[in-house]
């Protein structure tokens, strides 16, 4: 209490705070980005370690010798699959494998309503308005002979991936492989599902909400007539061939959720012991560990997973799990040429190893680390660690609006507007213009003052500019459907009107400076001292709580719009300011990130125009995928940016346009003499 | 109750209509709206805006036992008053709709009713001024509060009311808290007006709806005894004492009637341990806003009847050493027992703050010396946009845990108490300003730093 309540040390504070304001700032972004950054370096994080016990993923004895069925049964699907192209997947086939292992199967039917009008189907009937998709998922129950199916863990896999249209019948054969394994054990105290899903992420979303009986408006799906018990743990399998050469471990999940750590050491640590290379991010873990090199390497990987995890989308199908709370990972197969690979036998045996050790669990996973970023596979950094430079540079943000908060009501030592501190003779006839009542006295007899004035800032000002920002907020983030529905009745394709909507407001918005000109909201040096400093701790208060749910999407954001919402000030070098506002605004923050991770992942470099053209179709694809995962998924990411960083970002760009005005000061006792 | 400050307020009504249109019709329809909207159903499970106490759910849930003969006391989900349940009752008996036509109205009244206390207390204030003003010192006369001044006061009261974005969320989420502020605002309301009967009655409900009002009959006793006393009024005074001991006396029988009156429809007394023992007790550990639940689900079981009376005596403690620093200034002591009681009740709600703040604009003169405003303006915004996120982290996705929404609601109540104090500090140090001039020569103001917390 001591700086709250004694007035020395408190005006002490106030007094360094105010005087070193610049230098302090400075400082404490500089240190927060470089031990930031440093934390990726191996002495400043920490090795993995198991948290749980009861996981024993030691005594784990590999037994699987099934790889042939593995082998058998991909090629057998593989067949399947050159019949019939792009057909429906084979539910009656899939359905038979999992009945010949003596598995309780079953198959849940699906309907997902996208929210943009299909071109196609518009022409025939408005009433199938809307892109439908519809599929079927078939899941395997292993029930545990111990246990009266009160626990499960699932296994699952998409039955093709449908970005790259590529098959995942290599997963399929594994997966019954596993069965065909699991069936001869009776050790298993938690029942196993099977889970083959359609369409990825909707028909996983589909069985997941069915599942647990959660609903949602867009997505109809028959009810599930098998069950098992609450779903401790999730692994969700990916194969591009049926030799590997590692393993990618997939974490980000939805609205970056990431899974317990425990689970994730888990698997790295089954694959090292069967002697398969893990990545994240298709990243190898540096080696020599130590020295610029592999600072390098575990920065890098660190900047993926962080701009992976910003985005919010799932980057495959065990991200939705995690919104249920059930601990998830993806294992991505992938055959790199001219690396040494493994076939199922090895895979095999390390899921053989993470189920024994996930059916030892007394409880479901809470031990180890929610919250961490994994700069290698075995080390990472705890929420513990990377918080406090995150609030060191928060602490810029805080400084500054503490600075100003000082600063209103002195006098100004160093007029923020020189050049426009030139009185604008025409500035009574204009305010008599807009009917205030209290106006009379300023037709005669004003006294127009030039110098600093010393009065508070106007806390009502606030009020016309922030709700106003905010709609233009509300606008931008209902606009895409609306736009996709307007752009219906004009015939425009839907993507370009969902784009438009989504971009948009966003330029419209960009002129409203122009709205809040001089005659409509006076403002004296105070209150655009007081509005700047009102958008800095609103600024904090986003950024931390954005931070807090998903700490890479809160971590990016400050890194970037501190330092330059921190320096702006109306008036001197305009358009600078107005380019460095542009740069961090959410599209180009969105271009510079998507550059950022082109950077960072494409190898290939085909001159400055082709990179730029793919840079513009990735941020094009990236906006549509947030807006669109928004309705289908319930990620957030849009909405966050719509209706909170957005707003904000345009009460700074308001205030870099905001002229200052000279203040005028009715002296009514001019008016007596005069 | 002269005629000349009345002349005197007259005027101020004149430009009012037109703010006040704008704010009831911006308030209403903004709770309509977001009444309507999708997100009721969802404000209605917040925490922060519905305690076990005031939760609809849970007022369904006794409405619908009421409806099969089941009296909701005998089990353990219904804590509001019964009077509150029959009159909810009549109402969605005769049409479903007059629901949230009632809860509307609630809010507007309510903000009436704080319209009014605002008048009546800067109308008090400019007469206590009258009175004290021969005691002041001549170089105060910058600090005197004019009427001009005070003149916008209740609109501000009244827009911090219904515009606050808490009180229309809590209105939206048919949260019973509205119904609280009403009864609350209604006692301010009839204690500012200083007649006996009405005072002790507006107590008693507010008392017998939430409690915690009990502790506002000190205040409203000594306000009335100095208005019938004059400057004669101590507390060894005689006269003074039968004044006390007739307010107080006639508190508890308003509150005995009221009880009486609500053994009438389920003919035990069984609804007085689910209401009030409810909120003494605090059985339910749920998170909210408070400062109860972390706290006693922390503690080992031997040690929660101590603990429980220390964190109730807590609550109401304040009282006594406020009634001695505040002895002149009834109607500030009984504000302040308002934000205190919001602070450290056993089920706090957005709702119970928002009242408070609502009540700040009447003492906007004493704002120049506060000098935590901006951290209090911080943490408080913090706080509201932090809880719901780190409840969802917690609850939902598993990966928080309770502590960081417990420090999320530790920081609201630090923030509450912080401006308490510091509202405190703010009256008193302008009270020695007015006696001692704006710039005394020696001490430049911190001798009556208070030591309340």
């Amino acid at each position: 209490m001591g700086l709250l309540s004694d007035p020395k040390s408190r005006e002490r504070f106030s007094r360094i705070a105010a005087k070193y304001n610049s230098p302090l700032c400075v400082l404490a972004y500089v240190v927060g980005v470089v031990w930031f950054l440093a934390l990726a370096y191996k002495p400043f994080n920490h090795r993995t370690y198991f948290s749980e016990n009861a996981l024993l993923p030691g005594l784990v004895e590999g037994k699987f010798r099934t790889e042939n069925v593995a082998t058998r049964i991909s090629q057998a699907m593989k067949d399947i699959k050159d019949v019939n192209k792009d057909g429906p997947m084979p539910v009656a086939w899939i359905v038979n494998q999992f009945r010949g292992l003596g598995l309780d199967t079953y198959t849940q039917e699906y309907i997902q309503t996208i929210p943009v009008p299909s071109a196609r189907q518009s022409e025939e009937q408005g009433k199938e308005m809307f892109v439908q998709l519809n599929g079927t998922n078939v899941y395997a129950i292993l029930r545990a002979p111990r246990t009266a199916s009160t626990e499960a863990i699932v296994l699952s896999a998409p039955y093709k991936h449908y970005l790259n249209m590529d098959h995942n019948n290599h997963a399929f054969g594994l997966m019954i492989a596993l069965a065909s394994h699991f069936r001869k054990s009776s050790y298993w105290s938690k029942d196993i599902i099977f889970l083959l899903v359609d369409y990825d992420e909707i028909g996983m979303e589909a069985w997941l909400q069915e599942y647990h009986y959660t609903k949602s408006p867009l997505l109809k799906s028959s009810p599930l007539h098998g069950r098992s018990g609450s779903i401790q743990a999730a692994i969700n399998l990916e194969l591009h061939s049926d030799q590997v050469s590692h393993f990618n471990v997939k974490l980000e999940g939805l609205n970056g959720l990431l899974p317990n750590l425990d689970l994730v050491n888990l698997v790295v640590q089954l694959c090292g012991r069967e002697r398969i290379t893990v990545k994240l991010h298709q990243q190898r873990d540096p080696f020599p560990s130590e020295g610029w090199p592999a600072f390098q390497q575990n920065l890098k990987t660190m900047s993926l997973m962080m701009l992976h995890q910003a985005t919010g989308m799932p980057n495959g199908l065990h991200g939705l799990f995690l919104r249920y709370h059930i601990e998830a990972v993806t294992l991505e197969g992938v055959l790199e040429p001219g690396r040494s690979s493994t076939g199922f036998y090895r895979m095999g045996r390390v899921l053989e190893g993470v189920f024994r050790s996930l059916n030892n669990l007394l409880e479901r996973f809470h031990q180890s680390f929610f919250f961490y970023l994994l700069p290698a596979s075995d080390r990472y950094v705890s929420i513990g660690m990377y918080m406090p430079p995150f609030g060191l540079i928060l602490l810029v943000t805080a400084l500054k609006a503490i600075a100003l908060y000082i600063s209103i009501g002195t006098p100004d030592p160093d007029p923020w507007d020189g050049a426009e501190n030139v009185v604008i003779e025409h500035i009574q006839s204009r305010k008599t213009g807009d009917g205030q009542g209290d106006n009379t006295d300023s037709k005669r007899g004003v006294t127009k003052i030039r110098t600093q004035n010393y009065s508070d800032g106007d806390v009502w000002s606030l009020v016309p500019v922030v709700s106003c920002c905010q709609v233009a907020g509300f606008i931008a983030s209902i606009s895409p459907m609306v736009m996709t529905g307007l752009g219906h009745l004009f015939g425009t394709r839907p993507y370009q009107a969902l784009i438009t909507g989504a971009t948009g407001m966003f330029f419209a918005s960009l002129f409203m400076p122009k709205c809040i000109t001089r005659n409509r909201l006076a403002c004296t040096v105070n209150t655009l001292r007081l509005w700047k400093c009102a958008a800095l701790v609103l600024q904090a208060i986003i950024l931390a709580a954005t931070a807090a749910a998903n700490f890479s999407l809160g971590m990016l954001l400050a890194v970037t719009m501190v330092p330059v919402c921190a320096m702006v000030r109306p008036g001197k070098l305009r358009f600078l300011q107005a380019v460095l506002m542009l740069l961090v605004s959410p599209l180009g923050l969105l271009i510079i990130y998507t550059g950022l991770y082109l950077l960072l992942t494409e190898t290939e470099y085909h001159g400055v125009v082709p990179s730029a053209m793919h840079l513009c179709t990735i941020v094009y694809y990236n906006i549509l995928s947030g807006v669109i995962h928004g309705y289908v998924l319930g990620t957030w990411q849009y909405t966050l940016l719509a209706l909170a960083v957005f707003p904000n970002w345009l009460f700074f760009w308001c205030i870099v346009f905001k002229k200052r005005d000279v203040p005028v000061v009715e002296n009514k006792e001019e008016k007596k003499t005069s | 109750m002269s005629a000349e400050p009345r002349a005197e307020q007259r005027p101020q009504f004149r430009p009012v209509p037109k703010a006040l249109k704008y704010i009831f019709g911006l308030g209403l329809g903004a709770r309509a709206v977001l009444m309507s909207s999708h997100l009721a159903g969802w404000l209605q499970d917040r925490l922060e805006l519905a305690s076990p106490v005031t939760s609809w759910t849970r007022m369904t849930e006794g409405l619908s036992l009421l409806d099969h003969g089941i009296s909701p006391y005998e089990g353990d989900m219904f804590h509001e008053t019964p009077l509150v349940l029959m009159l909810l009752y009549c109402l969605s008996k005769i049409w479903g709709g007059l629901i949230p036509i009632f809860f509307l109205l609630v809010d507007l009244v309510t903000g009436c009713l704080v319209h009014e206390v605002g008048t009546n207390v800067c109308r008090h204030l400019l007469e206590k001024q009258g009175r004290h003003v021969k005691f002041y010192s001549t170089d105060s006369l910058s600090l005197l509060l004019t009427g001009k001044q005070l003149n916008s006061v209740p609109r501000l009261m009244l827009g911090a009311y219904l515009l606050n974005p808490l009180t229309i969320a809590s209105c939206a989420a048919y949260s019973t808290t509205g119904l609280h502020s009403l009864v609350i605002a209604g006692a301010l309301l009839a204690a500012v007006q200083g007649n006996r009967l009405l005072a002790t009655l507006a107590t008693a409900v507010a008392s017998y709806q939430c409690v915690y009002p009990e502790i506002f009959i000190i205040p409203v006793a000594m306000y009335i005894a100095q208005l019938e006393q004059g400057g004669r009024f101590s507390f060894r005074d005689p006269d003074s004492r039968l004044s006390l001991l007739q307010t107080a006396g006639g508190h508890f029988a308003w509150l005995g009637f009221l009880w009486a009156l609500s053994f009438l429809p389920f003919g035990s007394m069984d609804w007085l341990y689910s209401t009030r023992g409810f909120v003494m007790l605090a059985p339910d550990l749920t998170p909210n806003m408070g400062l109860f639940w972390y706290f006693f689900t922390e503690m080992f079981e031997h040690f929660r009847i101590f603990f429980l009376c220390v964190f109730q005596l807590n609550a109401v403690f304040y009282v006594i050493p406020l009634a001695v620093k505040l002895r002149d200034h009834p109607m500030f002591h009984l504000h302040l027992l308002v934000g205190l009681t919001a602070v450290f009740k056993s089920y706090p709600t957005f709702g119970d703050a928002a009242l408070f703040l609502s009540l700040l604009p009447v003492w906007g003169h004493c704002f120049k010396y506060m000098r935590n405003l901006f951290l209090v303006v911080c943490m408080w915004l913090y706080s509201i946009v932090l809880a719901p996120v780190l409840w969802h982290l917690w609850i939902y996705y598993g990966s928080a845990n309770a502590n960081f929404f417990y420090a999320v609601t530790l920081a609201y109540a630090t923030a509450q108490i912080f401006l308490l104090t510091d509202l405190l500090y703010a009256f008193l140090r302008r009270e020695f300003h007015l006696r001692h001039g704006p710039a005394p020569k020696e001490g430049q103001g911190m001798p009556i730093l208070m030591n309340l917390k």
